[in-house]
C-alpha cells in the first residue's frame, strides 16, 4: 500500500492549519475562478458530473467467492470474498439467509473482525513458506525451507520417537475451527496412537457442572430462539460483546416484550441494553444462584408435575447414608441403577422408570404419582426425597443471609426472582466465565435448577451454554479409525504434570486459606489427582508419557493457561520437536522448531457450529496463496511422507500394546487417505456432507453455490431440529418422555458418589464459602474475558482494529482505585504477584468494580514489555468434583466432563511503572 | 433541490458497539489513497469525546441562518493515530523482544471506548455511530468558495467533487460534525459518499447493508410506506443529531432509552431516578426527546402486555426488505 510516511504526514499536516489561516485572508480575487465555470448554487444544481466515476470505479471486481473466518470463533457467518488482481481486496456478508415465520432473519451475520479479514491477510505475520528454527528457541530466528524438507523431518522424529520411547510420546491436538481441518489432525493422531488434549477443557470451556444434570452440557438453541423468550438473563456472559452477530435477537427480542437481565460484576456493554443490571461480586454468583432457587423453593415457584416426570427431584435417598435407594438395597443382585420414588396412590417405594439401570426406556409415570416431599419407610429403610434435602440444605441462602457475600440487596433477588417466576419463557444465557471459577462447578448445576424449577428446560426455554456442533455422522466417519482410538487427555490434567504446575500453584496459594474456603488445599489436589488416575477416573498419559513431538495445529499451547512463560519452559524440556501449523505465526509458533503455513479463508471446508441452522462454506475464493497448503492437505503429505520413510527403512507395524492396537507406518498414507478415497480436500469434505444424515447428496453443491446450506432435521444432537421454527435443545424428552442420558435417565440434581460427599456436593449450592482463593494479601482479582476486538488472539495485531484500541495492551481499572494509587489514564501499570508480572497501558473505567483488574484475553505474549502475558500472573487450581469418574454419565470425556480451566481466582497487585 | 432526500435512521437502542459498520466502510474506500485516517463512519462510546477529538466543540454550521465562519480545522492528533506495528522485524527477523506501535499512541478513533460518565455500579454509556449527515443544509456546501459541494438530485446524497476541489479546506472548518476531511496526499477535502455507486444499484450503503446488530434503516423521507417516514415523520422516534447546528441533517437516531437498567441507592436497593439524565440526551437530540423515550417506553410496554405495536414491529425490522428501502 503506498502511503506517505508518518514523519512527512505530521509535518504536512502541522502545516495545516497555518495553511487555512493564509486562506481565509487571502482575497477574494485571488481565488482563480476564472479558468472554470461558474456555478450558480449547488444546492440547485451541479453540471459536471462526470467525477462521479472515480469512486464508482472503486467499487469494482474481478470475482467473488464465499468464505467464512472460524479462527477460533463459533459464530459462522457467510461472507462474500471480493477480488481484484489476485488479491482478497474486501469482504461482504452474503446476507441472504431465509427467514422463519414470525422470527427476525439471520441478515446479515458477520463482525467487525470478519470485515477486516482482507487487510489482515496483508500483514507479515500472515505466514507464507515453511520455516525452520535457526536460533534458540523463542529467539525468532528462521531460515525458509521446503515442504519436502519439513515433512521428512517430522517423519523422521515421529518414527524415532515411536520406536524409541514408545507410542504415545507424540501429542496431536484437533483444530476445532473447521469440520475436515479439525478431523484431518484427529484421524492423523489415531493412527499414529497419538495423545489427543481435550482443547474444551484446554481453553476454559466445559461445563462439567451441568454435565451431571443433563448430557449434553454443551448445547445451545440457535440463537434465533432468543426471540421466543420473554426473559433473557444474561449470566456469565457478555453476548453484546461476544456474540456480535447474534446480539440482535436480544434487542428484537426486548422490543417484542422480553425483558434483559444482566448479571455481571461489571457494567459490560452487555448491560448497557438491559431492563436489570445485578452486579454481583465477582466469583460469588453461586451464592446469588441458591438465594434463587431459595425463593423459588419458599414461594412456591416451582411445577410440581414437570419436577417429578422429569428429575430426580421426587428419588429417595437413604438417611442414613445419603445414598440414593437402589434396586441392590433390596435384592443382593439387584441393580444399583434402578432408583426409587414414593407413589403417593400406593403408599410404596416404586422403581422410577428410565434410568440406566431400568428396562422402561421412558419417562411416562403412568398409574404412579411421585411424593415431591415426606419422609418414607421403604421395607424398614429411612428414605427422603432429593427434593426434601434440597430444601434442607438451601436453606441457608435467604437473601438477606448472601447479601454480605454477594452485594445484592435483598429486595433486588426477589425483583429478579417475582420476574423469574412470573415469566413463560425464560432463557439463561451462561458464560464460559462461570467455569473459570471455582465454583462454577455448583453455580452451574445451580442455575440450571432454576431454569428446571419452573419447568422451562426443554419447554419454552433453555440454557445456552455453548455450540454443541451438529451430528455430523461422515465427519465421525473420518476422524476414525476402527481399533486405534488414540490417547484422549484432560489438557488441564496434562498441562498440570507436564507444566509443573503443581509446584508453581503450591507456592502461590496459601493452603490454609483455600481449606477454609472450599475445604481443600493444593497439596490435596495433586493426591486427588493421582488417586482420580489410578481409578481410572482420568486418563493418565500425561504421568507416563512425554509430549516428544507435539505437532500443534490448533491453540496457541502457552496462551489460554495460567504461568505463560513457566508452563512454556517445562513443558519444552519435555519437548523435542515442536511442530506448530497455523496460518499466522503467533506468539505460540515463536517457540516452534519448525512452523509450517496452512490455508485460512483460502481452503475447502465447513463449519458446522449449531448456534445457527446452517453450515457454512470456506469456498475457496481464491486458492492457497504462497506455499500456504489446507490443513487436510498438510495431512495428507505428512502421511505420504511418513509412509515413503518408513518404507525406505524397512520399518512396517510398532505394536502398542497400552490401547490394544498398533501403528502400521508403512501403511500411514493409505490409511489416511481410505486407499485413495479422500486425497483432496474435495474427497474429504463430500465423504463428510455425502455420508451425514442431515446433509446428503447436494448439499455439497449447494454449500459452494450459496456460502451456507441449512441442515435436516437430525442434526441435533438431543432432538430433531424443526423446519419452520428455531432449535431448541431437550424437548424430546419432554414432549416423548425420552429419558436424559444420566444416571438416573433424568434432568440429575442429586450425585452421591463417594467424592461429591465427601466434598459436601451432592447438591447444588454453594462450594466455596464466598471470600477470595487468592492470598488475600493481593487485593485485586484478575477478569480477562473474551473481548469484542478479537477472536481469541486472532486479530489482536490488526492494525485497523488495534487503532480502534489503546494500541498495545491495556489493563482496565476504577478511576477511585486509579486516584488511590497515583495512576493515570495511559500510564504504564505492573501487575504482579509472587508468581509473575506483566507490564501494560492503563485504561479509566468506570463500568468496573474496585476489586478488579480487568485485562481482555487474547492479546499476544509478544505486545507485552519483555515478553510478559496476562496469564503469567495466573496460578492453577483444579475441582476435585470434576475429577471424578465412574459413576454412570459422570466420567472422562473429552469435550464432556474433565477438569476446567481455572482462570479467576488469582489475586493480584499493581503499581504505576 | 435534489428532487429525492434520501435518510437514514440509525437505531441507538440496537447499536452494541462492534464496528463492523466502520470496519465494512474502512474497507471499502478509506484504507488507502491518503484516506487512512479518515473514518467517514466510526462509532463513538457517549458520553465522550467521540471522532474527531471534541467534534461538538470545533463549531461551524450555521446560527440563525447565518454559516458561521469560527470552525476549526482539527489538528491530526485529534483523529488519531495511524500506527503500524513491527512484526516483520520482531517475529521473523529475531529484531527486538517487542512488537509495538511505530509511534506511541495517544489518542484513537475509539480511545474513551465504554467510559462514559458516573460512578459504578451507577455508570452509563451508550453507543453512537456517526456518518455524513447528507443534510439539506449542508454547511460543507455553503462554505465551499469552489462550490465544488453539491447534493446529488436523485437522492440528496451530499458529494465533493473530487476533480473542482482544491483543497481550501473550508468544508473541513464549515461542517460542525467533524464529517469532511483532507486528504493530504491528493491536496483535496473528502467525505462519505453516502456509497453512491451502491445506491443507484439498489444496493445500501456498506455501513447499513452490513451492520449486524440490524440498527440502520436506509430510504427516501418522501416514502410514507418506509421505515423512514414512519419512524421520522409519523411515530417522531427518530430525531436529528444537534439540530441546533441548522444543517437539517438526515440521520436520525432513535435516542436511547435512559431509565434502564435502574441504578442502585447507597443500601443496594434499586433507585427511581434514570440512569441517564434525560438533559444529557436532550442535549444531543433536542425537546423531543422526551415524547420520543416516552412513545417508546409506552409501546414497549404494550408488547410487555402482549398487546400489538407497530412501532416495536417497526423498529424490530425482520428482514432486509424491512429496514432498507431504495
Amino acid at each position: 500500500m503506498t502511503t506517505p510516511t508518518d514523519g512527512n504526514r505530521r509535518r504536512t499536516f502541522l502545516q495545516f492549519s497555518g495553511a487555512a489561516l493564509a486562506c481565509a485572508s487571502v482575497p477574494s480575487s485571488v481565488w482563480a475562478f476564472s479558468k472554470i465555470q461558474t456555478i450558480e448554487d449547488p444546492l440547485k444544481s451541479y453540471p459536471y458530473r462526470g467525477w462521479e466515476d472515480l469512486y464508482r470505479k472503486e467499487w469494482t471486481w474481478d470475482s467473488v467467492g464465499f468464505t467464512t473466518h472460524s479462527n477460533g470463533c463459533v459464530g459462522g457467518c457467510a461472507w462474500k470474498v471480493y477480488v481484484k488482481n489476485g488479491v482478497p481486496m474486501r469482504e461482504e456478508q452474503v446476507s441472504e439467509y431465509p427467514q422463519l415465520p414470525g422470527i427476525p432473519d439471520m441478515n446479515p451475520r458477520g463482525c467487525q473482525k470478519g470485515a477486516v479479514y482482507c487487510s489482515w491477510v496483508k500483514q507479515p505475520d500472515f505466514l507464507k513458506y515453511p520455516l525452520k528454527r535457526v536460533g534458540a528457541r523463542g529467539e525468532r530466528k528462521w531460515k525458509r525451507i521446503s515442504w519436502d524438507e519439513a515433512l521428512t523431518e517430522i517423519a523422521d522424529k515421529v518414527i524415532d520417537t515411536t520406536i524409541k520411547r514408545g507410542p504415545g510420546n507424540v501429542c496431536i491436538p484437533k483444530r476445532p475451527f473447521a469440520v475436515i481441518s479439525n478431523t484431518g489432525y484427529t484421524r492423523m493422531a489415531n493412527l499414529l496412537g497419538a495423545i489427543k488434549p481435550d482443547v474444551s477443557s484446554m481453553t476454559g470451556d466445559l461445563y462439567p457442572g451441568i454435565q451431571t444434570v443433563r448430557m449434553p452440557a454443551r448445547t445451545v438453541s440457535t440463537f434465533d430462539d432468543w426471540f421466543t423468550s420473554d426473559l433473557i438473563l444474561m449470566w456469565h456472559k457478555n453476548p453484546i460483546v461476544t456474540r456480535i452477530p447474534d446480539a440482535h435477537f436480544l434487542m428484537e427480542a426486548r422490543y417484542n416484550g422480553a425483558r434483559l437481565v444482566n448479571i455481571s460484576s461489571d457494567y459490560n456493554p452487555s448491560s448497557v441494553h438491559s431492563d436489570l443490571f445485578v452486579p454481583v461480586k465477582m466469583g460469588t454468583d453461586s451464592h446469588l444462584a441458591a438465594s434463587i432457587v431459595h425463593e423459588l423453593l419458599a414461594g412456591k415457584h416451582y411445577k410440581a408435575d414437570y419436577l417429578k416426570e422429569q428429575t430426580d427431584l421426587p428419588f429417595l435417598v437413604r438417611t442414613d447414608n445419603g445414598k440414593f435407594l437402589r434396586e441392590k438395597d433390596f435384592k443382593s443382585d439387584g441393580s444399583d441403577q434402578v432408583f426409587y420414588v414414593w407413589d403417593t396412590k400406593t403408599g410404596k417405594a416404586v422403581p422410577a422408570s428410565g434410568s440406566m439401570g431400568s428396562k422402561d426406556k421412558t419417562l411416562k409415570l403412568g398409574a404412579v404419582d411421585p411424593a415431591l416431599e415426606g419422609s418414607f419407610n421403604a421395607d424398614g429403610i429411612a428414605v427422603t426425597t432429593v427434593f426434601e434435602r434440597l430444601k434442607a440444605e438451601i436453606a441457608p441462602y435467604t437473601p438477606e443471609a448472601t447479601q454480605a457475600t454477594t452485594g445484592i440487596h435483598p429486595t433486588v433477588v426477589r425483583k429478579l426472582v417475582g420476574w423469574i417466576a412470573e415469566c413463560k419463557a425464560l432463557r439463561i444465557l451462561d458464560g464460559y466465565n462461570n467455569q473459570k471459577h471455582m465454583d462454577g462447578f455448583q453455580c452451574g448445576r445451580l442455575k440450571i435448577l432454576i431454569l428446571t424449577l419452573i419447568g422451562h428446560h426443554g419447554t419454552t426455554g433453555a440454557i445456552d451454554t455453548t455450540y454443541e456442533g451438529w451430528k455430523l455422522e461422515g465427519n465421525s466417519e473420518l476422524g476414525a479409525v476402527k481399533g486405534r482410538p488414540g490417547r484422549s487427555v484432560s489438557m488441564v490434567l496434562a498441562q498440570w504434570v507436564w507444566g509443573e504446575q503443581y509446584r508453581r500453584s503450591k507456592a502461590y496459594y496459601d493452603d490454609a486459606q483455600l481449606k477454609e474456603q472450599v475445604g481443600f488445599g493444593v497439596d490435596d489436589m495433586e493426591a486427588l489427582r493421582k488417586e482420580s488416575e489410578a481409578n481410572g477416573w482420568m486418563p493418565k498419559w500425561q504421568s507416563i508419557k512425554d509430549p516428544v513431538v507435539y505437532i500443534n495445529g490448533g491453540i496457541n499451547l502457552w496462551a489460554t493457561s495460567n504461568g505463560y512463560s513457566h508452563l512454556a519452559e517445562n513443558f519444552l524440556k519435555r519437548c523435542e520437536l515442536l511442530v506448530v501449523v497455523d496460518f499466522r505465526l503467533n506468539s505460540g509458533a515463536m517457540y516452534a522448531d519448525i512452523v509450517l503455513p496452512a490455508a485460512a479463508m483460502e481452503k475447502l471446508d465447513i463449519r458446522e457450529t449449531s448456534v445457527t441452522r446452517f453450515i457454512h462454506a470456506f469456498g475457496q475464493p481464491i486458492k492457497p496463496m504462497y506455499e500456504r497448503k489446507t490443513d487436510w492437505q498438510i495431512n495428507v503429505a505428512l502421511a505420504k511422507k511418513i509412509q515413503e520413510r518408513a518404507k525406505a527403512r524397512g520399518i512396517g507395524r510398532v505394536e502398542d500394546p497400552e490401547l490394544k492396537s498398533f501403528i502400521d507406518f508403512d501403511k500411514v498414507y493409505d490409511e489416511f487417505t481410505m486407499d485413495g478415497k479422500v486425497v483432496t480436500d474435495e474427497q474429504a469434505l463430500r465423504f463428510v456432507m455425502e455420508r451425514s444424515k442431515a446433509l446428503g447428496p447436494g448439499t455439497y453443491e449447494e454449500v459452494m453455490k450459496k456460502g451456507f446450506v441449512a441442515v435436516g432435521a437430525s442434526a441435533g444432537k438431543t432432538g430433531p431440529v424443526p423446519k419452520d421454527k428455531p432449535y431448541r435443545p431437550f424437548t424430546v424428552n419432554v414432549t416423548d418422555k425420552k429419558p436424559y442420558g444420566t444416571l438416573t435417565g433424568r434432568l440429575q440434581f442429586y450425585v452421591d458418589h463417594e467424592w461429591f460427599q465427601r466434598f459436601g456436593a451432592t447438591l447444588p449450592k454453594p462450594q466455596v464459602k464466598g471470600g477470595h482463593l487468592g492470598p488475600k494479601k493481593y487485593p485485586f482479582k484478575t477478569n480477562s474475558p473474551h473481548t469484542r476486538w478479537g477472536i481469541h488472539s486472532f486479530a489482536r495485531n490488526e492494525k485497523w482494529l488495534m487503532r480502534h484500541q489503546r494500541g498495545e495492551p491495556d489493563v482496565c481499572l476504577n478511576p477511585r482505585v486509579m486516584a488511590r494509587k497515583g495512576i493515570k489514564d495511559g500510564d504504564m501499570v505492573r501487575v504482579f504477584n509472587s508468581q509473575g508480572e506483566f507490564f501494560a497501558v492503563c485504561k479509566v473505567a468506570p463500568s468496573l468494580p474496585e476489586d478488579q483488574v480487568f485485562s481482555e484475553h487474547g492479546w499476544e505474549q509478544y505486545l507485552y514489555k519483555n515478553m510478559t502475558h496476562y496469564n503469567n500472573v495466573g496460578a492453577e487450581l483444579i475441582n476435585p468434583l470434576e475429577l471424578v469418574g465412574g459413576y454412570g454419565h459422570i466420567k472422562y470425556a473429552s469435550g464432556g466432563f474433565n477438569p476446567n480451566r481455572i482462570f479467576y481466582e488469582t489475586t493480584v497487585d499493581v503499581e504505576k511503572v | 433541490m435534489s428532487q429525492r432526500q434520501l435518510a437514514y435512521v440509525f437505531d441507538l437502542n440496537k447499536c452494541i458497539g462492534c464496528h463492523t459498520c466502520t470496519m465494512a466502510c474502512k474497507q471499502l474506500w478509506t484504507n488507502r489513497n491518503g484516506r487512512e485516517y479518515m473514518y467517514w463512519n466510526n462509532v463513538e462510546s457517549r458520553p465522550g469525546k467521540g471522532y474527531p477529538k471534541n467534534w461538538e466543540q470545533k463549531g461551524g454550521g450555521f446560527k440563525g441562518g447565518v454559516l458561521q465562519t469560527d470552525g476549526k480545522i482539527p489538528p491530526k492528533e485529534d483523529y488519531g493515530g495511524v500506527w503500524d506495528y513491527n512484526l516483520q522485524e520482531v517475529l521473523l527477523e529475531g529484531k527486538g523482544n517487542q512488537v509495538v506501535p511505530h509511534e506511541k499512541p495517544t489518542w484513537g478513533v475509539n480511545w474513551d471506548e465504554d467510559e462514559g460518565k458516573g460512578e459504578f455500579p451507577n455508570n452509563h454509556y451508550f453507543y453512537m455511530p456517526r456518518i455524513c449527515n447528507h443534510c439539506s443544509n449542508p454547511a460543507c456546501l455553503a462554505a465551499c468558495p469552489r462550490k465544488a459541494i453539491y447534493k446529488r438530485p436523485e437522492d440528496g446524497l451530499v458529494v465533493l467533487d473530487q476533480e473542482r476541489c482544491k483543497g481550501y479546506r473550508y468544508c473541513v472548518k464549515a461542517c460542525p460534525y467533524g464529517k469532511v476531511y483532507f486528504n493530504l496526499q491528493t491536496q483535496k477535502s473528502e467525505k462519505c459518499i453516502g456509497c453512491y455507486p451502491r445506491v443507484e444499484k439498489g444496493t445500501p450503503p456498506a455501513c447499513v447493508a452490513q451492520c449486524v446488530g440490524k440498527i440502520r434503516f436506509v430510504g427516501y423521507r418522501d416514502d410514507k410506506d418506509g421505515p423512514i417516514y414512519k419512524l421520522v415523520e409519523q411515530w417522531k422516534v427518530a430525531l436529528p443529531l444537534h439540530a441546533e447546528y441548522g444543517t437539517e441533517p438526515n440521520v436520525f437516531y432513535v435516542p436511547p432509552m435512559n431509565v434502564t437498567p435502574p441504578p442502585f441507592e447507597e443500601d443496594g436497593r434499586l433507585g427511581d431516578k434514570p440512569r441517564i439524565p434525560l438533559a444529557d440526551i436532550e442535549a444531543l437530540f433536542g425537546p423531543g426527546t422526551k415524547q420520543a423515550l416516552e412513545t417508546l417506553g409506552r409501546e414497549m410496554q404494550k408488547r410487555r402486555e402482549a398487546k400489538p405495536s407497530e412501532l416495536t414491529e417497526l423498529l424490530i425490522g425482520y428482514t432486509n426488505k424491512d429496514r432498507f428501502r431504495l
